[in-house]
């Protein structure tokens, strides 16, 4: 008895210490980041590695944020962001719906083909987008970026919701239109909040690619007005100077947003997380 | 709303965004200039412009990232608006690793910038897309042109014609601890065997400080070419046929390598140093020689103290053979001109020495015009007597279709093989004439 309690303390001696290490390996460096983000130029560059600042200051922060444009890059990236996850998801919801709920010709293979655009490395797509945001004068544009960003992630978004739309009893839909509503009245009233979590999770994620993207963002913008956040981080990146704290500063900037929105909208995220796990 | 009213419905939308998407509308493209002066013309030989009969917008594309280099491209824009007041010059900044993307991109999709940085390693590929412009005819009539002798315009030549105007030169110098140099009781070296000497008596490691800051890994291939042709073994030749002397590389590869297996004259850590690790050993005190071009000189600056005594830069050691230092240049040319005498007046604002000297001042990128050498802001400074004395004997590094890739792939690894103790010079030479005779004749 007392050596199989030994065992179960060993093991779990063992499973924290690996939970731990996980959590430091996972941790350490948005840790060290913020460190080097704290310090002066004198203390990232030293013969011997400095982990804590030693004259800890803000410095770095205030002097990327008086930076011209990183300012409007950091509201370009908010606008792009939003805009996309609006699209992805007012197209996302509809279409999922359509594939969730609807019995046609070629469904399955529509669902394949969504996939079929993932497949694709971004850069290929690159140039047939460039061409059309042209034609359309949406090239350069807030707009125009987003609509870019929708094209690899909506599907996504399409993949996700289906999901979750499958979950939800067609039965609960067909009482609240027998009680009068109509189609798209019970999809608003009944099937998007028992939804909830699930589209919470497909903004948080498209939220997330929005934000960080680079390369479309570099590609599909010539203009500073309009240009994002990411695409100015990378900006600072010398052929021959890096400059550690700025750079570090800004990553943490970069994480804020991103953070809080992940705060918003955990509730009803972790609930769809967690929604197929739970089911009996 | 039934199945088949949804359907419809989401038909006729998707239509109606296809059509809009298809339908012909007047959009300005991006690059396009809000120039006045109508439609493209041709390269027709012209000198730099009146600055009063020039207006409209200049586009630019350029890889400048750093604060410096950005410091620098601001004086110069703002040099040529007090010339140029009707004139916006648009720069726009891409990722270096990013430009031939962005580029092609813009050539298959019809929309280049009218002016462009040229990194002369690009330029074939530039000019292969149709990327940019012949420049011959404007260069043949240029005021400046007396300035730049024709092999500064090498590496921008295809076929006879020009496409680029050199802006600015990384000239290969060195940097040395001058503190410790005078400690030691040494002179400044100026042949390998002083150089050797110099590595090997500022080494302490006891105090982690070594005699040189190798560049072992990324961009190393570089420096140890330079040191081939040092001791008299050349590349190609002038076909571009493979020429290397085994012995005379071999007893370069083993004179170079010999720094850090035989002397432990340089950091421990050599095979994984790149720029980034060299230059923060030679800023943080642990090495005393470091080999790289002008454009490092501000960072070095900045570290050390400009005016602290601590630094000073140096032409390279003279090889065995030959007194060797790689010099290229950076070019400026025109893509998609539609205000072409603008643009050819930012291309011609360039290449005056004033703009030069500005810029060299924020960068430490070194003038491509010979008129500065006899401006005071140059003479006078005793950093850059090395560089001028190298643009007298220093030229481009052997280039071949393919010469990037044989120093990154088959140079560099059998280099670091080496350092690691794992095969001979002799071995790594004939690694590195193999690859480069597969490289030049497949």
């Amino acid at each position: 008895m007392g050596s199989r309690a030994q065992t179960r303390r060993f093991y779990d001696a063992v499973a924290y210490v690996v939970l731990i290490a996980a959590f430091f390996f996972a941790v350490f460096p948005i840790l060290w980041t913020l460190l080097t983000s704290l310090k002066s130029n004198a203390d990232i560059v030293t013969t011997e590695i400095q982990y804590l600042p030693l004259r800890p200051s803000f410095e770095n922060y205030a002097t990327l944020w008086a930076q011209a444009g990183f300012t409007a890059m950091f509201f370009n990236s908010t606008v792009v962001t939003i805009l996309t996850v609006l699209v992805c998801l007012s197209v996302g919801v509809t279409g999922a719906y359509s594939l969730s709920r609807y019995s046609f010709p070629a469904r399955g293979q529509l669902l394949l083909f969504y996939l079929l655009i993932r497949m694709f490395p971004a850069v290929l797509l690159l140039l047939p987008i460039f061409i059309a945001l042209r034609v359309l004068g949406l090239y350069d544009t807030h707009i125009g970026l987003a609509l870019a960003y929708s094209t690899l992630l909506t599907p996504v978004s399409i993949w996700m919701l289906k999901g979750f739309f499958d979950t939800i009893p067609p039965e609960l839909e067909d009482a609240a239109r027998i009680d009068g509503c109509t189609r798209a009245g019970a999809i608003v009233r009944v099937v998007l909040p028992l939804a909830r979590p699930g589209v919470a999770a497909t903004a948080v994620l498209v939220a997330i690619s929005a934000w960080n993207e680079f390369l479309f963002a570099l590609m599909l913008t010539t203009s500073q007005g309009i240009r994002t956040w990411p695409v100015g981080l990378q900006l600072m990146v010398g052929e021959y100077q890096l400059p550690w704290g700025l750079l570090t500063a800004g990553g943490i900037i970069s994480i804020v947003p991103i953070v809080l929105f992940f705060a918003l909208v955990q509730r009803a995220l972790v609930r769809g997380l967690t929604l197929g796990a739970v089911k009996g | 709303m039934h199945r088949r009213d949804f359907l419809k419905s989401s038909l006729v939308s998707g239509t109606g965004l296809l059509v809009a998407a298809c339908a012909p509308q007047a959009v300005a493209p991006p690059g396009v200039s809000s120039s006045t002066s109508g439609a493209p013309t041709s390269s027709a030989p012209t000198a730099a412009a009146k600055p009063n009969g020039l207006s409209g917008t200049v586009t630019y594309w350029h890889t400048f990232t750093s604060q410096s280099e950005m410091d620098g491209l601001d004086r110069v824009t703002r040099a040529f608006n007090q010339k140029y007041p009707n004139v916006t010059v648009n720069s726009e900044n891409v990722p270096n690793s990013d430009f031939m993307a962005k580029f092609s991109l813009a050539v298959q999709g019809g929309a280049k910038p009218e002016t462009t940085m040229i990194s002369s390693v690009r330029l074939p590929d530039m000019v292969a897309m149709g990327g940019l412009m012949d420049l011959t005819a404007r260069v043949a009539s240029w005021d400046q042109r007396q300035y730049l002798p024709d092999e500064r315009f090498k590496d921008a030549t295809l076929n006879g014609k020009i496409y680029g105007v050199p802006s600015f030169a990384f000239v290969n110098w060195m940097y040395y601890r001058a503190d410790w140099f005078k400690e030691a009781g040494l002179a400044p070296p100026k042949t390998f065997d002083d150089f050797q000497n110099a590595a090997i008596k500022l080494t302490d490691p006891s105090k982690n400080r070594f005699g040189f800051g190798m560049r072992g890994a990324g961009g190393g291939e570089g420096l140890l070419i330079e040191v081939m042709r040092s001791f008299g073994s050349p590349i190609v030749d002038d076909k571009g046929q493979p020429a290397m002397d085994r012995q005379k590389a071999i007893d370069a590869v083993r004179w170079y390598s010999e720094l850090f297996t035989k002397y432990h004259a340089v950091p421990p850590s050599v095979t994984n140093d790149s720029f980034q690790q060299i230059m923060t050993g030679f800023s943080t005190g642990q090495t005393a020689m470091l080999w790289h071009h002008t454009g490092s000189l501000i960072d070095v600056s900045t570290a050390l103290g400009a005016d602290s005594g601590k630094f000073g830069t140096l032409a390279r050691p003279a090889g065995p053979v030959a007194h060797i230092a790689d010099v290229s240049y950076s070019y400026n040319g025109m893509s998609d001109p539609k205000n072409a005498d603008a643009d050819w007046a930012w291309l011609d604002h360039w290449a005056q020495s004033d703009t030069q000297i500005t810029f060299l001042e924020a960068t430490g990128y070194f003038p491509s015009s010979t008129k500065v050498a006899d401006d005071a802001r140059i003479k006078n400074n005793p950093y850059y007597a090395p560089a001028i004395e190298t643009l007298k004997f220093g030229g481009p590094a052997p280039a071949f279709a393919g010469s990037s890739n044989w120093g990154l792939t088959v140079v560099l690894p059998a280099f670091q093989r080496v350092l690691l103790g794992e095969i001979k010079p002799e071995e790594s030479v004939d690694l590195m004439m193999k690859g480069l005779d597969k490289a030049v004749n497949g």
